[in-house]
């Protein structure tokens, strides 16, 4: 099967040399090669050059050690030098950024999807990566991409970078079912019934241990998470419109208006994280995992089994429910799409010059990428089997679903480890079953009805997506903090809500409407109605 | 027998009193991350302040121990720290005494010195020096581009500048050369200083994050500064304003393995000061004449 | 003796020909060629690891491309420098920096001082050193750990507000961490905290120096241990004092990013926001290399002008000055 797969890739290889050799302008670069490759067949010789293959990306936790399995399977079987280097992610900006300063950069990069805007925009520009865009048709993984996700990195109409994959899943507002039942609570289906649920979390004791010592709402630093429950409350996404028809972003419409409102009330009612000013992401997630907030967020790909766990042994009956959008004032009911992406990876502008190691390179990241059904995620598949590091040594199989070592990753048991790319491309989100993937009931069933629900609803493209605004890309950043640290502010009382109004001018005035205008003149599609899907 | 005054019993017991004070408040801390690294998560999450672990255990230990990245790290900073202070030791103390003498040239070197303290090239061009120099990914690079701090040189060289003119001067009478008279005269006297600065440049080796980041690619060769950043703030930087990481990033690890992390990347390095402390408490006559 | 004072100035002797002074200077040079010898090493780092480098620094006069390199990056004169003052919010920041860093010379600058001299004044030796080892431990703890401490201790639902609650029946709830009026001082008291101790052992270091004697001496004429302190101690560590604090103002336009950054909130932004952490938000996350050098620059200007002065100024009091 691996042997098989390897000659359709060489034969998909060997046609994009002479593609690339015809479209390229200046012949240098070929004719270079040539006399190396004296009598033989080009593609012989070329196979078996071992190519120096580096790379740089982050990783959260551990990263996996220089020289394991793993890595001599690589290059075994990409026949190739592979000089990963990983940095930890709380220390990949100030590497990434050193790395790009010497103008001297890795054959792959992997960035972040925050790079996307800055970074990435910026030394696409200079001229930093290659062109991605004539190989797409040759690698089956590249092919999967909707257009709609190159749209998203295209830099001056060139696609530089290789999107990673993720689901269109955003998160979803989460609920402690047992707290509703105990005090006779209905599901919420709107913004006045969550705040009546927060406050009854606050006051009636929904644990029942006689304290009043759990309240609604978990929230933390910048108002995360945001609790959209649509694009009408969603502030990343573009939906309500101006006078003049002009989208205008969600973080000034009247949804957010609602949204911060709401959160003044809770917040005098004491039904909401008292230091939501302060607390970073994780300790946000504690609010909620210690049994103290009873209301959070969700989705299927990412939660945590190892604080669910955490949760469940405090509070043993903990259930859990989601909530599916609300209907919004203009009528409509659904989500925003999520970007379809999440990181992005980066081939270094020089690799044109050598266009076999770029084949190999490619090569090794459509491997990378290869997504495997559900059904051959085991040993038979001898791609998946090699890739997990083989069966009894990198993985088990349990009741049908394989299990990683646990020294999987910090030993560098497998090939997967050390991919820049090393999410697979699932053609449709529902092909991946994230529930199976966790391990407690109370958490595989929320995230099954987290997936059921994405089955039925409709799904708001936000229209600013592979759109450019110069200011945006300048000093968006920056603004949106203003916006969001005002907010923080009114949901405190500190600044009034009622100077909605006023703060909507600051953002304007403050190069906000540039912003608006910028990302309006690429907007076709005027009608948000027939942006969901 | 000298009877003490009244006053002077009354300000050594106000003197004491206070410090006691002062060292309680900087010792709480850390008698919260001890109690917090040896109690179960559970315990951590049942109570509000843990000041002592009522069930012990050294699981958040054995989990952090058995990283290979921490005691690797942990190898490669000790390694650092030896090497990095001795040649300190050397470049600084060498300039310093040479700075301290009223050599042509004195105050125009004094002056670069100065001057490269206020003015740093910045990141880029020291990273492309670096670069140059062909020290990237070796632990060289950690140790020669910091080779002299600019303000420990300066500090040195006053301490050298507060020797008696005498004591040259009896040297020179020996007929010694000025080599000499540094190594068998200035430096013995010097001991307390260079202790002092033994342990500054210890420490800043020790607690360098940065240019490992920087300058080391493979992740056997990193500090402790650098794994123990990934344990403690991991949680710091996901979820913020972009808002598609969030799910992105395993939960940082509990406190209990925080807590030991921190301890455990602190307490070589704290271990160091009680062996230097003899040196400083041996007193010098040393700008006794300036007193 | 007498070589040395006459060294210092070798070009006031009016009766000195070109030809005989430059003899004379290298007469001297190889006089003191060991002590070129032990200049050296020094000096070569110096020039490799320092000055080098500052070649670099015009980048921060050109619109820096990595993939272009420093020499072929267009040029674009004060433009970067122009951009940190393009906005009026500078202004408030470059304020808000100034009354941090003054707030730290005048409280954090003088605590290494009184502690070390407190320790000076303990007679037992096992209490000393036990002590002396105890104040410094904070030290060691990074910025990260230490405002997530301090968080845990004053949230609003933190152990502080509990104890105010529950023991001395407070109704309100404090916001240490998120009232403006709060801001500065917490991060005077986290400084003194953290680095207090650590500052002591450069004073203790020069302190040891002192000649027992002078002490006895006091003894006998019957100095209290005040005038002890002031007459022989402040004396002793007073050259010390004056070059730290020269060294200090230097980085008057440096207040430590991390430690504000990381307590930076919507509530004390107006206050808070500093020249470090309004270049981060303003763009350093992009990669702009010129940007964030020309800063540098600015900062390295300040400094340079005030360690000028001061150190003049102490040069006049008859102080030996830094260089």
């Amino acid at each position: 099967m691996s042997k098989k797969r390897m000659i359709t890739m060489m034969m998909a290889a060997l046609l994009s040399v002479s593609l690339a050799a015809c479209g390229q302008s200046s012949p240098g670069p070929k004719s270079a090669e040539q006399p190396q490759e004296g009598g033989k067949a080009p593609t012989e010789g070329e196979a078996k050059q071992t190519y120096t293959v580096t790379a740089i990306d982050y990783r959260y936790g551990d990263p996996p050690p220089s020289s394991s399995p793993g890595l001599t399977m690589i290059n075994e079987r990409f026949n190739v030098k592979y000089e990963p280097t990983f940095v930890p992610n709380t220390a990949f900006d100030e590497k990434i950024n050193a790395t790009f300063a010497s103008g001297k950069i890795p054959d792959m990069i992997g960035l972040m999807t925050a790079d996307v805007k800055n970074r990435y925009n910026k030394f696409a520009k200079q001229g930093a990566f290659l062109d991605i865009e004539p190989y797409i048709q040759e690698y089956p993984t590249l092919k999967l991409v909707p257009d709609f996700i190159w749209d998203a990195v295209r830099v001056d109409g060139k696609i530089y970078a290789i999107p990673q994959y993720a689901p269109k899943y955003q998160v979803v507002t989460v609920i402690r079912k047992d707290w509703l039942d105990k005090l006779g609570l209905e599901v919420p289906t709107n913004y006045e019934q969550l705040k009546e649920v927060a406050i009854a979390f606050t006051n009636n004791d929904p644990d029942g241990n006689g304290k009043k010592d759990t309240y609604g709402l978990a929230i933390g630093q910048d108002i995360n998470p945001n609790f959209n429950q649509g694009p009408y409350w969603d502030p990343d996404a573009w939906y309500h419109q101006d006078e003049a028809g002009n989208y205008i972003p969600g973080m000034i419409g009247n949804g957010r208006k609602e949204f911060i409102t709401m959160l003044s009330e809770l917040y005098k009612a004491g039904a909401m994280t008292k230091d939501y000013a302060i607390l970073n992401w994780a300790d946000t997630n504690k609010e909620f995992y210690s049994g103290k907030a009873g209301i959070f967020i969700g989705t299927p790909r990412g939660m945590s089994q190892e604080y669910m766990d955490g949760l469940l042994a405090i509070h043993p009956d903990a259930q859990f429910v989601s909530l599916g959008p609300f209907k919004d004032a203009y009528g409509n009911q659904g989500l925003t799409s999520g970007a379809g992406f999440n990181g992005i990876t980066l081939l270094s502008a020089k690799l044109a010059s050598k266009p076999e190691k770029l084949k190999r390179i490619l090569t090794m990241i459509d491997f990378g990428r290869t997504f495997y059904p559900e059904d051959s995620r085991n040993e038979s598949n001898a791609d998946f089997d090699w890739w997990s590091g083989k069966i009894g040594v990198g993985y088990e199989m349990k009741d049908g679903v394989p299990v990683n070592k646990e020294n999987f990753a910090s030993d560098g048991l497998a090939p997967s480890t050390y991919f820049v790319d090393n999410t697979a491309w699932a053609p449709q989100d529902f092909d991946n079953d994230y529930s199976i993937t966790y391990q407690t009931k109370q958490l595989s069933d929320l995230v099954e009805s987290i997936e059921a629900m994405y089955k039925e609803i409709k799904l708001y493209a936000n229209p600013i997506t592979g759109l450019e605004s110069a200011t945006d890309n300048a000093k968006g950043a920056e603004l949106k903090k203003y916006v969001m640290d005002e907010q923080v502010k009114m949901i405190a009382g500190t600044r009034p809500v009622s100077e909605w109004d006023q703060l909507v001018q600051e953002y304007l005035s403050k190069g906000g409407a540039d912003i608006i205008a910028e990302y309006n003149a690429g907007i076709t599609e005027k009608d948000p109605k027939a942006l969901f899907k | 027998m000298n009877q003490k005054s009244i006053a002077e019993r009354l300000f050594n017991s106000v003197n004491i009193g206070l410090l006691l004070l002062i060292s309680a408040l900087m010792l709480f801390p850390f008698l919260y991350l001890f109690s917090v690294s040896f109690s179960s998560y559970e315990d951590f999450l049942g109570s509000r302040l843990l000041l002592w672990p009522s069930n012990w255990t050294t699981d958040a230990y054995e989990y952090i121990w058995s990283s290979r990245t921490f005691r690797q790290a942990l190898w490669t900073t000790s390694l650092v720290t030896v090497l990095g202070t001795l040649v300190n030791l050397f470049f600084t103390s060498t300039m310093a005494y040479a700075l301290s003498r009223p050599i042509i040239g004195q105050r125009s070197v004094m002056f670069m010195v100065v001057f490269s303290l206020l003015f740093s090239a910045g990141m880029i061009p020291t990273y492309l020096v670096v670069q140059a120099t062909g020290l990237l990914d070796s632990i060289w690079s950690l140790i020669l581009p910091v080779a002299i701090a600019p303000f420990n040189l300066i500090v040195i060289r006053q301490f050298f500048l507060n020797i008696p003119g005498e004591m040259i001067e009896a040297g020179i009478v020996d007929g010694a050369n000025d080599l000499q008279i540094f190594y068998k005269i200035i430096l013995p006297l010097s001991k307390p200083a260079l202790a002092a600065f033994s342990l500054f440049y210890a420490v800043t080796h020790w607690n360098n994050y940065f240019a490992p980041i920087l300058y080391i690619n493979d992740s056997s060769k990193w500090t402790i500064q650098v794994v123990l950043r990934q344990i403690v703030v991991v949680g710091e930087t996901t979820g913020t304003l972009g808002g598609d990481n969030m799910f992105a990033a395993q939960p940082p690890p509990p406190e209990t393995i925080q807590m030991a992390a921190i301890l455990m990347a602190t307490l070589p390095i704290l271990i160091v000061y009680p062996f230097l402390q003899k040196h400083f408490a041996k007193g010098v006559m040393l700008g006794a004449v300036k007193g | 003796m007498e070589t040395l004072v006459q060294g210092t100035e070798p070009g006031k002797k009016p009766t000195a020909t070109k030809a005989s002074r430059g003899k004379r200077i290298r007469a001297r040079m190889w006089k003191d060629r060991y002590l070129y010898l032990l200049l050296l090493p020094g000096l070569l780092y110096f020039i490799v690891y320092r000055y080098v480098p500052m070649l670099g620094i015009t980048i921060a006069f050109k619109d820096y491309s990595p993939f272009m390199g420093i020499v072929d990056s267009p040029w674009t004169g004060l433009d970067n420098f122009r951009r940190i003052f393009e906005s009026s919010e500078v202004v408030q920041v470059i304020w808000n920096t100034l009354i941090i860093s003054f707030l730290q010379i005048i409280f954090a600058f003088p605590a290494p001082i009184i502690l070390a001299i407190m320790l000076n004044e303990v007679a037992n030796p096992l209490l000393k050193r036990v002590m002396q080892s105890v104040v410094y431990m904070p030290h060691f703890l990074s910025w990260v750990v230490v405002v997530g401490i301090v968080t845990i201790f004053f949230r609003n639902e933190g152990l502080v507000n509990d104890l105010l609650r529950e023991a001395f029946g407070a109704q309100q709830t404090i916001g240490f961490l998120t009232e403006p009026q709060y801001f500065r001082p917490f991060l005077i008291l986290e400084v003194i905290w953290k680095e207090a101790g650590w500052g002591t052992i450069i004073f203790l270091a020069a302190l040891s120096g002192v000649n027992p004697a002078l002490y006895e001496a006091a003894v006998m004429d019957g100095a209290s241990r005040f005038r002890q302190i002031w007459h022989i101690t402040l004396p002793a560590i007073r050259s010390t004092i004056i070059i730290m604090l020269i060294i200090r103002l230097g980085d008057v336009l440096e207040v430590g990013f991390e430690q504000v950054f990381l307590q930076l909130n919507a509530f004390n932004m107006h206050i808070g926001n500093t020249l470090d952490t309004y270049v981060y938000f303003k763009g350093i996350q992009q990669s702009d290399y010129s940007f964030s050098t020309a800063v540098g620059v600015f900062k390295g200007l300040v400094g340079l002008i005030l360690v000028m002065g001061a150190n003049k100024l102490s040069k006049r009091f008859g102080e030996q000055g830094v260089y």
